[in-house]
């Protein structure tokens, strides 16, 4: 690393590590369960882990989430990719379906509480529903813009529609939904977090910060924050790793432009 | 004319088989009223609540805490994002912090607003700019920093001054990444308050939709939900025509 | 020209036009022509007229009143009227031409990828209705697929072999282009010229018995471009029987690489004239012989200026 690159990671760490600072220099005074020691909220989260109540905490959240993004990522690109082929359906239900990505996903969650209950169906619902979305957008997007000299490339060699979907459409379209997926992936999260703050008594990581919020107890309440926004970045890490394995390798190579679709 | 038809005609179709399929299984029962209240029912509480003036009510609450958290936020991240994006050295200082804050996903951020600012109003709106904040920041701070490389040499040519530069360069070009981040800020906001109506509030559709929940009174849900959708549309609709009319040539799509 | 100098290159064999030949030349060319439209077997016995043991169609390529028009929004585009082409085995033919004369019209139609137009268009006695593996193409742009590597992509006609075979051949034909050593890696890792070679190397894998060209060396730049011009007669020189067809608007390549000329002029698309190129290859860029056809050819653009013929030429 060079000496300015040294010189700017440090100084982007001057302002965490002063606020840490602060932080710790006011505690040591004005202790109170509102403004707890930063060494507070890691032992909360050690302890967490101790009583085995974060496992279930994540073992619930994590079902969610994995089977919300399953059902919504599935059903994006299958759409995505009717869309993409056919401008006969894409011209009846891209518009509908684009209004229908403009309400905001939170205000359907009383209608989905009284439709699912307060189990896990209302919950999967909504991160279906917002994993749905990139995945659509991104396929959909990946397919149409399959440049037309490649699909010539295509007729040149004889191939039938379905070869050239398989062999040139689907790998023109990657980039994108590689965009897609890790787009779906991170919103798809923070959709669980909304879900499981909007409804009470859910049994997932959101827990800690609602029983923090109650008991008044940052410490509580930071150790979750902390936790979420650890596993966001894991999951976001993962999502863009997974692309670049070995065949996929020439993803990161950027040949198109801009790939993504909001 | 035939162009019209084309692109008219088959989605609005599917509204209206749509729409017909919610009217037919209100009539013939199809499914429980319990769990979906016919259009005209729907209608007829829409009517009410706004011959009471709770339909009012409501949205308005809704539409102040909105504008004002959107205004808060955006201004926030716009000004940051200017900052991050003309200087490096506020890039420097300021980048590692943003960037750990951005992993958070924004929900989680409510209950401490709560925590500190209590039920009132002051949380919501916290909440609000805190969900707002990073699409404008991310966006306007890109937009600065791609104008930099190449105009910028441009005005250095002429031997305008700094501030000329970025009067006269660095805005009218950043522009059209700005209305894209308060494009994507705005859906946010919308539902962010809708969020913090629904966990602990007094006015507002999102208090207006638990407390309908609660009775069991479904059309109230529904109301609700039209309503957060057509809110959510029309303000999407604004800022797009806005965006089109100022940068017809953006990027993005849809 | 005039007898003087055809008296000076009696030494090279130069097939001049019609009207430039005397008349005893012209009466055997004419018996010669008659030979070669039978059967190929029979060529040896000039002028004798014998019932031929097999009859091949010994043109691969016939056109016959090929029209093409394309229908635009306010009015149609006549882009070729009244086409008649005939191509032999193992012929080198350049269609020649400014933009919009439908040389490239002409030959996407040959390969298949425009299927609307009137008149006949057959190759080897069969009308062409598609694209296939018995025409390759090669385009302005290489349009290598840049998820695939390069030896993948010039397999890319071959799915429907064995991999043994497969393999074989690819590696066969990135040694005719000179690209094995870059068999593993992405088009996005190629000079254009190198792309462009690996294009070819793909439209022949599948042993077509046309290549067509669509202007193939127009996005190089010129040195390469002459570079490539050579590669390209090397290559076609290892494929015995190949027919070659290629679209270019640069004269020089057309005379540099062609067995014939066709001089397509634009709105609408109609072949002007046709011209023979008996030079030996490989041809010397600068050659007097090379130069009068360029000269010729540049006339039918009206691009030379028609200069005094010198008395002598010493």
């Amino acid at each position: 690393m060079s000496t300015r690159k040294k010189l700017d990671l440090a100084k982007g760490l001057v302002i965490p590590v002063l606020f840490l600072s602060v932080w710790i220099l006011w505690t040591r005074s004005h202790e109170s369960l509102l403004i707890p020691s930063p060494w507070k909220s890691v032992l909360a989260t050690k302890q967490l882990w101790e009583t085995h109540a974060l496992q279930g905490y994540l073992v619930t959240s994590l079902r969610r989430y994995f089977f919300g993004l399953l059902l919504g990522t599935s059903l994006g690109f299958a759409v995505g990719g009717l869309l993409g082929s056919s401008r006969w359906l894409e011209r009846f239900f891209l518009p509908n379906l684009n209004m229908f990505r403009q309400v905001p996903l939170v205000g359907w969650i009383p209608l989905l509480v009284i439709w699912f209950g307060m189990e896990d169906l209302s919950r999967v619902v909504l991160i279906a529903m917002g994993a749905f979305f990139p995945i659509l957008l991104n396929t959909h997007a990946g397919i149409r813009r399959v440049p037309a000299g490649y699909l010539e490339v295509g007729d040149v060699f004889g191939l039938s529609r379905w070869e050239r979907f398989q062999r040139i459409v689907l790998p023109s379209a990657l980039p994108w939904i590689r965009s897609g997926t890790i787009l779906s992936l991170t919103f798809g999260w923070t959709i669980l977090v909304a879900s499981e703050l909007l409804t009470q008594a859910n049994g997932g990581l959101s827990d800690i910060l609602d029983v923090g919020r109650e008991r008044f107890r940052l410490d509580t309440v930071n150790a979750g924050i902390i936790i979420l926004g650890l596993l966001g970045f894991a999951f976001n890490f993962l999502a863009t790793r997974l692309w670049s394995i070995g065949p996929l390798r020439w993803l990161s190579q950027n040949i198109h432009n801009s790939h993504e679709a909001r | 004319m035939k162009r019209l038809f084309r692109t008219i005609l088959p989605p609005f179709s599917v509204q209206l088989a749509v729409f017909l399929a919610w009217y037919l299984s209100g009539k013939y029962e199809l499914v429980p009223t319990t769990l979906l209240v016919p259009p005209d029912r729907v209608w007829e509480t829409v009517k009410d609540m706004w011959s009471t003036g709770e339909f009012q009510t409501h949205v308005g609450w809704s539409l102040r805490r909105v504008g004002l958290g959107y205004l808060i936020g955006s201004g926030a991240g716009i000004a940051l994002g200017a900052a991050v994006g003309i200087s490096r050295r506020a890039q420097a200082w300021l980048g590692t912090t943003l960037d750990i804050f951005k992993q958070v996903p924004v929900f989680a951020w409510a209950p401490m607003m709560i925590l500190f600012f209590g039920i009132q109003e002051a949380s919501k709106l916290a909440f609000v700019a805190v969900a707002c904040f990073y699409p404008v920041l991310l966006n306007t701070s890109q937009g600065v920093l791609s104008v930099q490389s190449r105009h910028r040499e441009v005005g250095e040519a002429f031997g305008l001054s700094r501030t000329r530069i970025f009067l006269r360069i660095v805005v009218p070009s950043a522009i059209p990444s700005v209305l894209v981040g308060l494009r994507q800020s705005i859906a946010l906001a919308w539902m962010a308050v809708v969020s913090a109506e629904l966990l602990g509030a007094e006015s507002g559709i999102g208090y207006f939709m638990t407390y309908s929940r609660l009775l069991f009174q479904m059309d109230g849900v529904i109301v609700g939900v039209l309503a957060v959708g057509a809110i959510g549309i029309l303000t999407n609709a604004l800022l797009g025509g806005l965006e089109r009319w100022l940068v017809p040539w953006t990027k993005e799509v849809a | 020209m005039s007898a003087s100098a055809l008296e000076l290159n009696a030494s090279q064999p130069v097939r001049l036009e019609a009207n430039q030949l005397p008349p005893s030349i012209l009466l055997r060319n004419a018996q010669l022509d008659k030979s070669t439209s039978r059967s190929v077997e029979t060529a040896s016995k000039s002028g004798e007229d014998e019932p031929p043991i097999r009859e091949i169609p010994a043109f691969r390529l016939q056109i016959k009143s090929l029209h093409k028009v394309f229908k635009g929004e306010d009015k149609d585009v006549t882009a070729l009227q009244d086409i008649n082409l005939s191509i032999r085995p193992g012929e080198f033919v350049s269609l020649l031409g400014a933009s919009g004369c439908g040389k490239t019209t002409l030959l996407r139609i040959i390969g298949g990828l425009e299927r609307n137009y009137t008149g006949e268009a057959l190759l080897e006695g069969k009308p062409i209705k598609g694209p296939g593996r018995d025409r390759g193409f090669v385009f302005q742009d290489h349009r290598l697929l840049p998820w695939l590597t390069i030896e993948n992509n010039v397999g890319f006609g071959l799915s429907h072999l064995p991999k043994k075979e497969r393999t074989e051949i690819v590696k066969s034909h990135l040694a005719l282009v000179g690209l094995e050593a870059f068999a593993k890696s992405y088009p996005s890792q190629l000079s254009g010229g190198m792309a462009q070679r690996a294009a070819i190397a793909r439209a022949l894998a599948t042993n077509p018995e046309i290549l067509l060209l669509d202007e193939p060396l127009g996005a190089l730049d010129a040195l390469t471009r002459l570079y490539m011009q050579e590669e390209l007669e090397k290559i076609w020189k290892e494929k015995p029987g190949l027919t070659v067809i290629m679209v270019t608007h640069d004269v020089d390549e057309a005379l540099y690489l062609s067995d014939r000329v066709i001089v397509l002029s634009p709105r609408p698309g109609r072949i002007k004239r046709t011209l023979e190129i008996k030079l030996p290859r490989p041809r010397p860029r600068e050659g007097h012989d090379f130069n009068q056809f360029k000269k010729s050819l540049l006339e039918e653009f009206q691009l030379s200026h028609k200069q005094e013929e010198p008395e002598f030429t010493i």
